[in-house]
């Protein structure tokens, strides 16, 4: 069979990526442009200059990258973009950029939802995951635990009602003074600290289903916070942010491990920037282990925002001929483009 | 020489074929902010409408600015990727040299003017096809101040005014220029063969723009950063918060 090489081209939120991958899994070029110094200063991402700096370096980095998979424009089969969800200006300029590109080579193009793009981070790999396959998806912008039957066959178990996971990392972090992002802040603050010297609630653990809500969780972290303050108390910030990492992580994980033991799936699938985190990373494995499931995570660079897994969702779209037209527009929230109908 | 010209900076989407100093193709379409959509069909069907292929083009010339900014990076990133995936130059007109072109002939000081919401307009100051001021934006009362001054200092005695800004501030403009204000209506819209032809202009000078340094001309600032330099204590006169940024496709 012919080689199938696709260019991905990534813009929803504040990373610029473009990685060119070859037949869905060899990963030829993988290029992020990091605004995380960018929006340092305003304590979170600012949607106008974060689309600001996408339209700067866009061109750039796909040049860049053909370059460094050593490959003329032409040698590609298909563009893949996220269209969706996202930052809507931000999306806009990865969309439009993407269609006259694909228009530009006569190329086809792929319209890839992101959330789908995060799970297929886990086949950028020579073994690919086993189905079906539980799928938790934890970022900045998700929190989405998901049923996978066959490619690109979803089922969406469960989502966060409020803040995402990578969210509320971030707003504690802000308010306890950890500094940003609040993921790698809070993880780093928590492994001086003991969690369990204070006490937050476990936010919808008692219910026997697969929603999950942050926001309480937050302000209850900074509720403690100015009580101990308010009384005086030497409060321990690492012990604190210990115990939220933790009440946090116990939710995701026992929520995670019913649904792979009810759905009876051999392999659980992480994706999105959280699941770097290495508590969560470890008792997750450590609770599949006792029902005999193997946990999946792809490495760091490939669970933050990246264009090889836009490129690999686009491959398994490319072999159905899932071609996106000239009209594809850019949706800040879809509802879950990937919950569709399985054959 | 072929130049395709594409303008998103407004609420009309244009797109035009220009053929060395003829028009060939001309496509307005002024339907509000839905340019992400009908962008590429539009360029499409120009070619399909002329028989010209995107191989034929030599240059891709977009408007930079000043402008929504959201439709600004619509229309430099199409430009970009059709620049790059066809290796063809690519060239940016400032928004207002490419409406104050439409009267090229015209004797008169001419004002273009866009609408940049929070009160206010993006404009600048022509006469005898030299631009005289600063792309900014400006209330309305500034732009009277403006305009008295740059009347002085030409010894004009009328500004032509253009541009989607005029439908506001027209009787505002009157009231305080009186009969110094002249508008043409038929001249309002943005028309982007105008674009094409101040690329084709450009070309002969050899004047081309790199395609992966281009960037749109915004004249402001985001929200956010006017936020953050006030609280720093630097003081921002003459730019207003503004939610481009909600603004749709
Ligand atoms: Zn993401």
């Amino acid at each position: 069979m012919k080689e199938v090489r696709i260019l991905g081209i990534e813009t929803s939120c504040d990373e610029t990526a473009v990685a060119v991958v070859e037949n869905g899994h060899r990963v030829l070029a993988n290029l992020v442009s990091s605004q995380i110094d960018v929006h340092r200063r305003f304590g979170g991402v600012v949607p106008e200059v974060a689309s600001r700096k996408h339209i700067e370096v866009i061109a750039s980095l796909v040049d860049g990258a053909l370059k460094e998979a050593g490959m003329a424009a032409q040698e590609i089969d298909a563009v893949a973009v996220t269209y969706t969800p996202g930052l809507i200006g931000a999306l806009l300029v990865g969309v439009s950029f993407a269609k006259a590109y694909a228009y530009g080579l006569g190329k086809p193009l792929i319209g890839v939802d992101h959330l789908e793009a995060h799970i297929y981070a886990n086949f950028l790999t020579e073994e690919p995951p086993i189905f079906p396959a539980v799928c938790l998806v934890v970022s900045g912008g998700h929190t989405s635990l998901l049923y996978m039957r066959d490619h690109r066959c979803f089922e969406m178990l469960g989502q966060t009602r409020d803040d995402a996971a990578g969210e509320a990392f971030d707003k504690v972090a802000r308010f306890l003074g950890l500094g940003y992002p609040g993921g790698p802040a809070v993880q780093k603050a928590a492994q001086s600290g003991t969690a369990g010297i204070y006490r937050l609630p476990r936010v919808y653990l008692e219910r026997d289903d697969y929603e999950f809500s942050f926001s309480g969780l937050k302000t209850a972290t900074i509720n403690l916070w100015n009580k101990l303050k308010k009384n005086g108390e030497e409060a321990a910030v690492n012990d604190l942010a210990a115990e939220f990492q933790e009440a946090l992580v116990d939710v995701l994980v026992e929520k995670t491990i019913n649904a792979a033991r009810r759905k009876e799936v051999e392999q659980i699938l992480l994706a999105g920037g959280v699941a770097a985190n290495a508590r969560l990373r470890e008792r997750i494995t450590q609770e599949a282990d006792k029902i005999g499931a193997a946990v999946r995570i792809p490495p760091p660079a490939l669970c933050t925002d990246n264009a090889a897994m836009v490129a690999c969702a686009g491959y398994y779209q490319y072999l159905e001929g899932d071609f996106a037209g000239l009209d594809l527009n850019a949706f800040p929230q879809l509802g879950l483009a990937v919950q569709k109908t399985c054959g | 020489m072929l130049i395709l010209s594409i303008d998103t900076a407004t609420p009309v989407a244009g797109v035009a074929l220009v053929d060395d100093r003829k028009t060939c193709y001309e496509a307005l379409a002024n339907t509000g902010y839905k340019h992400s959509r009908t962008l590429l069909q539009m360029i499409d069907v120009s070619f399909q409408q002329t028989g010209y292929t995107l191989h034929d083009v030599d240059v891709i010339a977009v408007t930079i600015g000043p402008g929504s900014f959201t439709g600004l990076r619509i229309g430099l990133a199409a430009a970009k990727g059709l620049a790059l995936a066809a290796g063809k130059a690519i060239i940016g007109i400032p928004t207002l040299d490419a409406i104050a072109h439409n009267l090229g002939w015209s004797r008169d000081l001419i004002c273009p003017m866009l609408n940049a919401r929070k009160g206010e307009v993006y404009t600048s100051f022509y006469h005898g096809g030299t631009r005289l001021t600063e792309y900014q934006a400006l209330s309305p009362d500034n732009l009277v101040k403006t305009a008295r001054r740059v009347m002085e200092q030409t010894g004009c005695s009328t500004v032509t005014f253009l541009g989607d800004g005029v439908n506001e501030y027209l009787s505002l403009l009157q009231e305080s220029l009186g009969d110094a204000v002249v508008s043409l209506p038929g001249y309002w819209l943005p028309r982007v063969s105008a674009v094409g032809s101040l690329a084709a202009d450009r070309w002969r000078r050899g004047q081309v723009d790199d395609v992966f340094g281009l960037t749109p001309i915004y004249v402001r600032k985001s929200e956010a950063e006017v936020r953050m330099s006030r609280l720093e204590g630097g003081g921002e006169l003459g730019v207003n918060d503004q939610r481009d940024e909600a603004q749709g496709p």
